[in-house]
C-alpha cells in the first residue's frame, strides 16, 4: 500500500505501525503529524493513503516537503481546492491586509490585490505592515510580506484606485473581498462587480469601527452573491476609531466565509 | 405603494417616483449605496432619473465607512 511522507508517495507493507515507519524512513524526526493530528499515537497501524508529515529540527525542507508540512494541519482535499482558487481583494488596509494574509496562510492559489495607497504610520495600529515599510505602496509591502509567509500563493498586484472602468482586473476571481475604508468606494465596487460580473460572489464589510462588542459583528447574506460582514452601523466618526481587534474580527470572518465558499461549505 | 426590497415586500404610504425618493424614504445616504432595480445596476448619478413603479424589485446594499 501507499502512504505519503512529506508529500511524497512511499510504498510500505500492510500492517506497519507509525513508529516502525518512522524508525525506517525518518528516524531523525522532531515533530510528526498524521492526517492533520499533531503528536499522534505512534503505535497506530498505518492505512492506505495516510498522510505523514515529519519535521527534523533545524533543517529547511525542500519545496515539496515544505508545502506538505505547511498545510499538514488542514485536510489535504481542502488545500487542493484552495490551491485552485483565485480570490480578489479590493483594498489592502485593516481589512484587506488581514484577509490576504489569512488566505495566503490557508493556501489559496492566487490572489489579485489592488490598492492605490502607501503605508502610513497611522496604519500600523491594525494593518499588517511594518515600520520600515512606511512610504511603500501597500501592494508592494503586502507582496513582500507574503513572500515571507508562503511560496504557494501567486499574488497579482495592482497599484490603482478601483473604479467601474478598471474592475476587470478581478475577471478571473471566484470571489471578491471588498476591503475598502471609504463607503463611497465600497458602494461603487459592489455596483460595478454586479454590473460586469453578476456571477461572482462579493464578500463586503460594513460597520467595523469602534469598540462595540465583538458579538455584534455578523454576516448578512443579501443574496447568493452578496454577503456583508460587520454590524452595518458603526462608522468612522469623531471619537470612534478603528482597532486591530474589531476590524481584524471582521476581516477574519470575511476570509473564513471566502474559504467556506471555495470549499463549497456555504449554502 | 408596494415594492420588494431585498426580498421583502414593503408598503410605502406615499408614491415613490424614483430611486432617489426611495432611498430618502429608507433613510439611506445615496452616496454610500449599491442599488439594483429589477436586476439592473443603477449607479448613483442615475438615481434621480431612474423611475420606480409598483411591485418593482429593488436590491439595496448600503455601507458605512471604516476598514
Amino acid at each position: 500500500m501507499n502512504v505519503y511522507l512529506n508529500g511524497k508517495s512511499i510504498s510500505v507493507k500492510k500492517g506497519i505501525s507509525l513508529s516502525e515507519f518512522l524508525e525506517y524512513y525518518f528516524p531523525e524526526y522532531y515533530v510528526v503529524i498524521l492526517n492533520t493530528v499533531l503528536n499522534p499515537e505512534l503505535s497506530v497501524t498505518l492505512k492506505e493513503g495516510d498522510r505523514i508529515s515529519a519535521f527534523k529540527k533545524g533543517v529547511m525542507p525542500d519545496d515539496v516537503s515544505l508545502k506538505d508540512l505547511m498545510f499538514s494541519r488542514q485536510p489535504e482535499s481542502f488545500t487542493e481546492k484552495l490551491q485552485n482558487a483565485v480570490i480578489g481583494i479590493a483594498g489592502l488596509g485593516g481589512l484587506g491586509s488581514v484577509v490576504g494574509e489569512n488566505l495566503v496562510r490557508a493556501g489559496v492559489g492566487k490572489l489579485v490585490v489592488a490598492d492605490f495607497d502607501i503605508v502610513e504610520p497611522s496604519n500600523l495600529n491594525r494593518q499588517r505592515y511594518f515600520i520600515d515599510q512606511i512610504g511603500e505602496y501597500k501592494v508592494n509591502a503586502f507582496i513582500e510580506n507574503m513572500m515571507k509567509v508562503s511560496k504557494f500563493t501567486e499574488i497579482e498586484g495592482h497599484i490603482l484606485k478601483i473604479n467601474r472602468e478598471n474592475v476587470d482586473i478581478f475577471k478571473d476571481c471566484d470571489v471578491i473581498a471588498e476591503c475598502f475604508d471609504n463607503p463611497e468606494a465600497k458602494a461603487e465596487l459592489v455596483s460595478s462587480i454586479r454590473e460586469k460580473f453578476p456571477e461572482k460572489v462579493i464578500v463586503a464589510a460594513s460597520g467595523v469601527a469602534g469598540f462595540n462588542s465583538e458579538k455584534t459583528i455578523t454576516v448578512q447574506k443579501i443574496s447568493d452573491k452578496i454577503y456583508i460582514v460587520g454590524d452595518r452601523q458603526s462608522e468612522v466618526r469623531d471619537g470612534i476609531g478603528l482597532t486591530a481587534t474589531r476590524v481584524g474580527i471582521a476581516a477574519s470572518i470575511q476570509s473564513h466565509l471566502i474559504i467556506r465558499l471555495v470549499l463549497g461549505l456555504e449554502k | 405603494m408596494k415594492l420588494k426590497i431585498n426580498g421583502e415586500i414593503r408598503e410605502f404610504d406615499r408614491d415613490i417616483k424614483n430611486v432617489s425618493e426611495l432611498l430618502e424614504a429608507l433613510k439611506i445616504n445615496s452616496r454610500f449605496v449599491a442599488v439594483e432595480l429589477n436586476g439592473r445596476v443603477i449607479y448613483k448619478e442615475h438615481f434621480e432619473h431612474t423611475l420606480v413603479k409598483e411591485n418593482d424589485k429593488v436590491e439595496v446594499v448600503s455601507f458605512v465607512g471604516g476598514g
